[in-house]
């Protein structure tokens, strides 16, 4: 029985299907491509581990925060003007006290007082964040061309099936005199965007599967996040930040210097959490009164959805 | 003598046995031949750890050189931060000492304990019984003393009370398991020693007490009002178990 002669509905639901097939044997294809081999084993630099959830400024931001947390960066009222808490260097020794690339990188950005949103916008050309990437890249988890080209090879491959069967019915049913193809051309498009956005999506599945391993790993810590003391000695703030992002550490000091602006992992940690972040962003658009007010207000809320 | 137990085999949650592994191959790797017993002891090693408890462990090592620490410092501070590895770092040699000037951590230690790694390096250890019993007094003087002046400086904070009753909860609960001990009694686990040793000391209400510990300790939370009733108690309970301790003789 040839598909194309099936009526209206008949034919959407098998559309449907084919999509959803095509769909899985991509998504099956990929996961076992990507994800072969041992189980990666983690890493011991939190920033690392940044850089794999949210890329270089998720990276630079949790390194701001813990350089904020270790003392080596302080916060500046803004001189004279109503604005938002600046950042800078709490010494022209700090830059000597930090040990990884980025912490020297981020030091030096920050030797006169800036905007940490500011700065990180218009950050581009870091050393570090290239030396991460790369590294990421030859553990298979972040895709490198090869990958880039295996993912597009097979999305083209179906969308190539859908598509040429969606446009055959299409001049059937024109041919038809029928012009109730809307339902067709939406389900192509949505095929067509959810293709598109598994093609393009960040993190390879090995990648996935070391950043759920280290969610659980350090599914204790943030736990204990309300409790953290800051400047505590240990790596435990950066773990955090970087395990789970700035939305899950309980500091109203991070959102005050705009550290979560932009952050869509952690706008979506905040969402699962029960919402870190609508603290998080009324805080960050507070301006110059954010930085006291948020000290009180909001350190409630935030301390809340850390735990 | 203890054989080394696999961590597999320990009654603890996956992600902890996961830290534990990961750091113990890393210590192995760092410290090399250096490298002689790990043991894991508390809460941890009876299978009763919960997440906010730490997770200690003794490294008993042959020599401690600069360059194999180094290489063990980036693997324990994910561990630290990931499940509170607590790692105490001793050498063979002060092992016999470290007994004596820790008696009371020692004593606990002596009860609660699971090789990881190597041979028992407490098989034959004993703890004199005065240094305990001095350790004792001396441990719970000092946690009543530092509740009292906790108790006057911050008890109109009530958010603050209960960070001081779970703390004290885990000094008070392994004293009472030593006076149980020093009397010559089977201590069970420190916070049935401590139960047991409420009940005795006539504290009134101490049940609802205690379970007001235990929720401090689990929740970091106490019900409104509760907080500093409970931390005053505390101290009396404190101040009754010194007072035990003292009558007792070397």
């Amino acid at each position: 029985m040839n598909p194309l002669d099936l009526p209206g509905p008949q034919f959407l639901v098998f559309y449907l299907v084919l999509c959803l097939l095509a769909m899985w044997t991509t998504e099956w294809l990929r996961r076992r491509q990507e994800n072969g081999g041992e189980a990666p084993a983690p890493p011991d630099d939190p920033y690392l581990v940044a850089y794999l959830r949210g890329g270089h400024p998720e990276a630079a931001r949790v390194a701001i925060a813990s350089l904020l947390d270790r003392g080596l960066l302080k916060l500046e009222p803004p001189a004279g003007q109503l604005g938002r808490l600046r950042v800078v260097a709490a010494g022209p020794e700090s830059g000597g006290q930090a040990q990884r690339p980025i912490e020297k990188e981020i030091l030096e950005l920050f030797r006169k007082p800036r905007e940490a949103a500011a700065v990180l916008e218009g950050w581009e050309g870091s050393r570090a964040g290239e030396a991460y990437a790369h590294a990421l890249r030859r553990n298979g988890l972040l895709p490198d061309a090869r990958i880039r080209f295996e993912r597009w090879q097979r999305a083209l491959i179906a969308l190539g099936i859908c598509w040429g069967i969606a446009v055959a019915k299409i001049l059937v049913a024109l041919s038809r005199g029928r012009r109730n193809i809307g339902f067709l051309v939406i389900m192509v498009l949505l095929f067509t965007a959810v293709s598109l956005l598994w093609t393009t999506r960040r993190r390879t599945a090995r990648g996935d599967r070391l950043l759920d391993h280290l969610q659980r790993l350090f599914g204790s810590l943030k736990d204990r996040a309300a409790t953290l003391t800051p400047g505590g000695g240990s790596s435990e703030l950066a773990w955090l930040a970087a395990v789970f992002g700035l939305g899950a550490v309980a500091s109203p000091v991070f959102a005050g210097i705009g550290l979560f602006q932009g952050t869509t992992e952690s706008r979506r940690q905040g969402k699962s959490d029960g919402s870190s972040t609508s603290c998080a962003s009324t805080c960050g658009s507070g301006g110059s009164s954010c930085g006291s007010s948020c000290g009180g207000g909001c350190g409630g809320g935030c301390g809340g959805c850390g735990s | 003598m203890k054989e080394p137990a696999s961590i597999e085999a320990l009654s603890l949650p996956p992600e902890v046995k996961q830290a534990l592994r990961d750091w113990l191959s890393a210590a192995e790797q760092a410290f090399g031949p250096d490298l002689r017993s790990v043991v894991l002891y508390g809460s941890a090693a009876e299978g009763k750890l919960r997440r906010t408890s730490d997770v200690n462990v003794i490294v008993v090592l042959a020599a401690f050189e600069q360059s194999r620490a180094d290489r063990a410092r980036a693997p324990a501070r994910v561990a630290q931060a990931a499940v509170q590895l607590r790692p105490m770092y001793l050498l063979e040699g002060e092992i016999e000492e470290a007994a004596q000037v820790f008696a009371q951590k020692f004593a606990d230690l002596l009860r609660r304990r699971v090789v990881l790694y190597g041979e028992d390096p407490f098989a034959g250890v004993s703890v004199p019984r005065d240094r305990k019993l001095f350790q004792v007094k001396q441990q719970i003087l000092n946690l009543t003393l530092r509740l009292r002046a906790f108790y006057v400086l911050r008890s109109l904070r009530e958010e603050q009370i209960v960070a001081a009753i779970a703390d004290a909860a885990g000094p008070l609960r392994s004293c009472a398991a030593a006076l149980l001990e020093l009397e010559g009694q089977a201590p069970g686990t420190p916070k049935e020693a401590l139960d047991r040793v409420a009940a005795l000391v006539d504290q009134p209400s101490w049940r609802e007490l205690l379970a007001l510990v235990s929720t401090a300790r689990e929740t970091r939370s106490l019900p409104v009002g509760a907080g500093s009733d409970a931390l005053f108690r505390l101290i009396e309970l404190a101040r009754r178990m010194y007072g035990r301790v003292t009558a007792m003789r070397c």
